[in-house]
């Protein structure tokens, strides 16, 4: 009897008249919008939105509602698999061989049981952003272990790093959006937040279209036209990769040509009125080490936290114990002369004139200093964002790009106030049973923002003590880094070595990432995973990179698993604004099939087997900030199930465990105006100033020059500045194109690409599978809709594909979708279609920001017809 | 130039919390001023017993650690304490200011998570439990 077969018989068995509707959250991307799954007789036949919950409010996406066609994929993995052929590459056929669960993890235990006796940082958990239910248990899994590698892949790696960081130190979220109730005209750089894709994907879909039948004006500026931009107000077609100098050049319309600005909120809220001295230091009160201000009614420097913020200047030129000093934002006003309209019009390409008219329009709209009230409570009014998302920030200028763009909301005070950019709720106060989570931003000892709860460990403010690292990553060198490229580049070996990285990775358990797609170009990613002893894959179909395994497990998808924090912490895909706050969970729908096991419970049985039961209890405990009486006792084996009815006890009270979830799916309750829009109401500052950046860069470059490594010192100022990518300075001739990638609504990473439906639907999308040119500039090279073009880079790395010619892209863009082009034979529906951007990709440190990491997401290519 | 602003009704909302916060600083002061008892100046001893996990497990495999220390000893100083007796080798202890340790290093006492790493260890017991991990895996996407 064959795989199919059995699950059949499994599903015949079920007993008859099982039909019910079973809350859970969708995995299809990391929006994890809250579903229903309609189960007849054990089948899973329909998946809608969950209009109970707030997350998605009913809505669905084409991805999400084809969830059933990736789960019964006839191409699931069901058994266990053993590699024979010791031979690793790409096109090399491994020559599995089922095996037993037992012989896989006999296998499994030996190793690693060996490997953390030796040295525990040996060992490399990957993760994807999305698929499984994987993101507690494999970072609690590798906490507890011992070891700080960690990584997810190209989805980090790519979209991460600037969006991440900047929106933690200005916002501490996660990310940023309209505050779509109540804004009157958003800018997008580079970002679809609302358009069916990124966080809070559902929800914001429909916040949005509703802004905008409210009027809301939508300016997006991207070099393709494609899903926010063909519902927007204006398409501001840009250079690929300069959206910062557009966005500084708007900072100098408003300071210095409007003179636009939320005085008051800059001297409250920001660092803008902190003296800095000739070093680019603040200047420091000698007994207190607080920062300064100019305290103007007392004619005096004052530290800032004894000074009326009303009377701290934010201009003027000062002397103190005979050190010149000025405020930060006289110093950023000056800075900003330089960046013009018209030289932004030379870097960008967008029209001088249409720099200031979109500025006065910012400007005009964001109405500062008035106020509204909202249920009751009198709040500042500022109906204007701009927000931001990986494509302006995919570059080698990330960090300065984001800082810039996130700039023009601090200048006019629209910072997470009522219809202004929202980080999506940085502070909490709890459910009423419990005050649970309960979480705000607070200020260090400069009062510079920390944020009061993050996605991952490491705070992006402040900022770590660079040093000699001892990860993989380096991150912790380049301290400002999340997701690092080191873990596969070209350059890794020689960074290891020269950084005297005290181990070498050997082993390698992979959750559901195609990292040999996803990163950058096949081959470097190859040559990486070929070098590890040991690789272990949980997966759901065979992917490229999980045949480069010497064991595959099959894992279980959303509708076969648990996860108490679908959303996780559990903000992550709750939308930005008032309404209700929301936690709902992921809950089997159906049963595994063939000897399908849920990787939370494999590596809780692994841990118990290599003997780390109670550290990884402990890293449970930190991770979810368990309580008496719902902490994880040290010694105790406890199943993925008890453990998710722990956190939700912990959260909600004894009542309201896993059972009262599965049946009820969710709970919520009402968001208070001193939650969403806290600002007005925490004593925290936020930088224009990075004060920090010249030490840190310091720091490095004295870590990493004598090793051989340039730390340009440009990147690390404190103030935002236009430096252009790699594809900016390849001027060799016939390459007029900068090709980007981007992401198809229809489509996540590379995993939905085996979906049918979402393949067909795919076939029919005129751009989903194909490559968009301007069409002014594919017919001066002689080319038609449906031509097949071969893009080749100035290193020579080639993609082919049919080209698409489109009045909707940038005359230099060449516009890619996705992530497709799969070659491998585990995912046959995937196999062949599109084009594989990734390709194109350079991996090392000259094609990653010398600051966070990202990597630099546009190359300069030339096109050719082919035949 | 725009039209200037004439009233500005936000500039009060903006001033409010820094003020509230420079009053309350002040109270503070006041009623730390009025005698409440200094556990800087309590010399009784408490005994400690301390579970490391994870990585700091692998340096001091010693399950529960137990130290006597002055009551008046803070989480910072028991890191402090570990770092030169045990952790050198073990960077992420050593790198960080208590202030950026904290979000990855987790520390319990007594089964409950502690945020604030410079109070006095105190409990009003003979004997305290710290369990403390670090949770280093880096986070994007």
């Amino acid at each position: 009897m064959d795989d199919i077969q059995a699950r059949e018989q499994i599903e015949r068995e079920v007993v008859k008249e099982d039909d019910c509707w079973v809350p859970s959250s969708c995995a299809l991307c990391y929006g994890s919008c809250s579903i229903k799954a309609h189960r007849v007789d054990g089948t899973v036949v329909k998946i809608e939105g969950n209009p109970d919950s707030v997350v998605g409010q009913g809505r669905l996406c084409g991805k999400g509602v084809s969830g059933l066609m990736s789960h019964y994929d006839p191409n699931r993995l069901t058994k266990p698999l053993r590699r024979t052929n010791p031979e690793k590459g790409i096109g090399v056929d491994p020559k599995w061989k089922e095996i037993s669960w037992d012989e896989a993890l006999d296998e499994i235990v030996e190793r690693l049981k060996e490997l953390r006796a030796d040295d525990p940082r040996k060992l490399l958990v990957q993760r994807t952003t999305t698929v499984t239910a994987g993101r507690i248990p494999f970072t609690t899994f590798a906490s507890g272990f011992g070891t700080p590698n960690h990584s997810t892949a190209g989805g980090g790696l790519h979209c991460g790093n600037g969006a991440h960081l900047i929106s933690g130190v200005l916002h501490a979220s996660w990310s940023v959006v309209p505050d779509f109730h109540h804004c009157n005209y958003a800018i997008y750089f580079g970002a679809s937040k609302g358009h069916a894709a990124g966080h809070a994907s559902a929800s914001n879909m429909g916040l949005a279209a509703d802004a905008r039948e409210r009027g809301m004006k939508m300016v997006v500026v991207d070099p393709m036209c494609n899903f926010a931009a063909a519902k927007a107000t204006e398409w501001v077609p840009i250079r690929v990769g300069t959206d910062g100098a557009l966005a500084l050049a708007m900072c100098n319309v408003l300071v210095n040509e409007l003179g636009t600005i939320d005085a008051p909120y800059l001297k409250a809220k920001t660092n803008g009125p902190y003296l800095i001295g000739p070093d680019k230091r603040y200047m420091r009160d000698p007994e207190t080490q607080k920062p300064l201000v100019w305290d103007e009614e007392a004619g005096a420097a004052r530290p800032f936290n004894v000074t009326d913020p009303e009377n701290m200047a934010l201009e003027g030129d000062f002397e103190i114990d005979g050190v010149k000093c000025r405020p930060s934002f006289a110093i950023l006003k000056d800075h900003l002369k330089k960046h013009t309209p018209e030289w932004a019009e030379e870097v960008s390409t967008v029209p001088a004139e249409n720099i200031r008219r979109i500025s006065k329009e910012f400007a005009t709209e964001a109405r500062i200093g008035s106020t509204i009230t909202i249920d009751g409570v009198n709040l500042p009014y500022r109906p204007v964002a701009t927000i931001a998302f990986r494509g302006s920030q995919g570059h080698m200028n990330s960090v300065y790009n984001f800082q810039a763009i996130d700039l023009l909301n601090q200048l006019v005070g629209a910072a997470d106030v009522v219809g202004s950019c929202l980080g999506f709720n940085p502070t909490c106060h709890g459910h009423p049973n419990t005050d649970q989570p309960w979480y705000e931003p607070n200020p260090d000892e400069d009062g510079i923002m920390v944020t009061g709860m993050w996605m991952g460990y490491h705070y992006p403010y402040p900022v770590g003590e660079p040093r000699m690292p001892t990860n993989m990553g380096l991150q912790d060198l380049f301290v400002m880094g999340m997701t690092s490229p080191f873990l596969d580049s070209t350059d890794r070996n020689e960074l290891w070595d020269n950084f005297e990285l005290p181990y070498r990775p050997e082993i390698l358990i992979n959750c559901g990432a195609n990292l040999l797609m996803s990163i950058a170009n096949k081959d470097v990613v190859a040559e990486s995973l070929k070098e590890y002893k040991f690789f272990v894959s949980f997966d759901l179909v065979m992917t490229e990179t999980s045949e480069f395994a010497d064991i595959v497990l099959p894992d279980c998808d959303y509708l076969q698993s648990y996860d108490s924090r679908s959303n996780f912490p559990f903000i992550f895909s709750l939308p930005g604004g008032m309404g209700e706050w929301c936690w709902p969970i992921r809950q089997p729908v159906v049963e595994p099939y063939g000897e399908q096991r849920r990787s939370p419970e494999v590596l809780l049985e692994i841990a118990e087997r290599v003997g780390f039961t109670s550290d990884l209890n402990a890293a449970y405990n930190g991770s979810l900030n368990l309580k008496p009486p719902f902490r994880l006792e040290p010694d105790k084996a406890y199943t993925y199930q008890e453990i998710c009815d722990h956190d939700l006890k912990n959260n909600f009270g004894p009542d309201m465990g896993l059972d009262w979830f599965m049946e009820n799916g969710l709970t919520k309750w009402d968001k208070k105006p001193e939650e969403v829009y806290w600002r007005a109401f925490v004593d925290v500052r936020v930088p224009i100033y990075w004060e920090w950046m010249p030490d840190t860069g310091e720091k490095i470059a004295a870590i990493a020059e004598p090793r051989g490594l340039n730390i340009p010192m440009n990147y690390y100022e404190p103030l935002p500045d236009f430096l252009p990518c790699k594809s900016h300075e390849d001027h060799d001739e016939g390459f007029d194109f900068y090709a980007f990638y981007y992401r198809d609504i229809i489509h996540t990473n590379s995993y939905t690409m085996e979906n049918a439906w979402l393949d067909e639907a795919a076939q029919l999308d005129p751009f989903s599978y194909t490559i968009a040119i301007n069409s002014a500039m594919g017919e001066k090279k002689g080319l038609k809709s449906g031509d097949v073009i071969t893009v080749e880079t100035p290193a020579g790395r080639q993609v082919e594909g049919r080209v698409r010619l489109t009045e909707a892209i940038h005359p230099e863009g060449l516009g890619i979708a996705a992530l497709a082009g799969h070659w491998g034979d585990g995912m046959p529906v995937a196999k062949g279609k599109g084009v594989f951007f990734n390709e194109l990709l350079e991996l090392d440190y000259e094609h990653c920001s010398p600051v966070n990491l990202n990597l630099d997401l546009c190359v300069r290519v030339k096109v050719t017809a082919n035949g | 130039m725009t039209e200037p602003i004439v009233t500005d009704e936000s500039a009060v909302l903006w001033y409010r919390p820094s003020r509230e916060s420079s009053e309350l600083a002040q109270d503070k002061k006041t009623s730390s001023d009025a005698g409440a008892k200094n556990p800087e100046n309590d010399q009784s001893e408490i005994e400690i017993r301390i579970s490391l996990f994870g990585v700091l497990s692998m340096h001091i495999p010693e399950r529960p650690l137990v130290l006597t220390k002055p009551r008046s000893t803070t989480v910072s100083q028991i890191i402090t304490h570990l770092e030169d007796k045990y952790l050198q080798s073990v960077p992420e202890m050593a790198a960080q200011d208590p202030a950026g340790l904290s979000p990855y290093c987790r520390v319990f006492i007594d089964g409950y998570p502690l945020e604030e790493f410079d109070q006095p260890l105190d409990n009003g017991k003979p004997m305290i439990e710290l369990e403390m991990i670090l949770l280093l895996a880096y986070e994007g996407g």
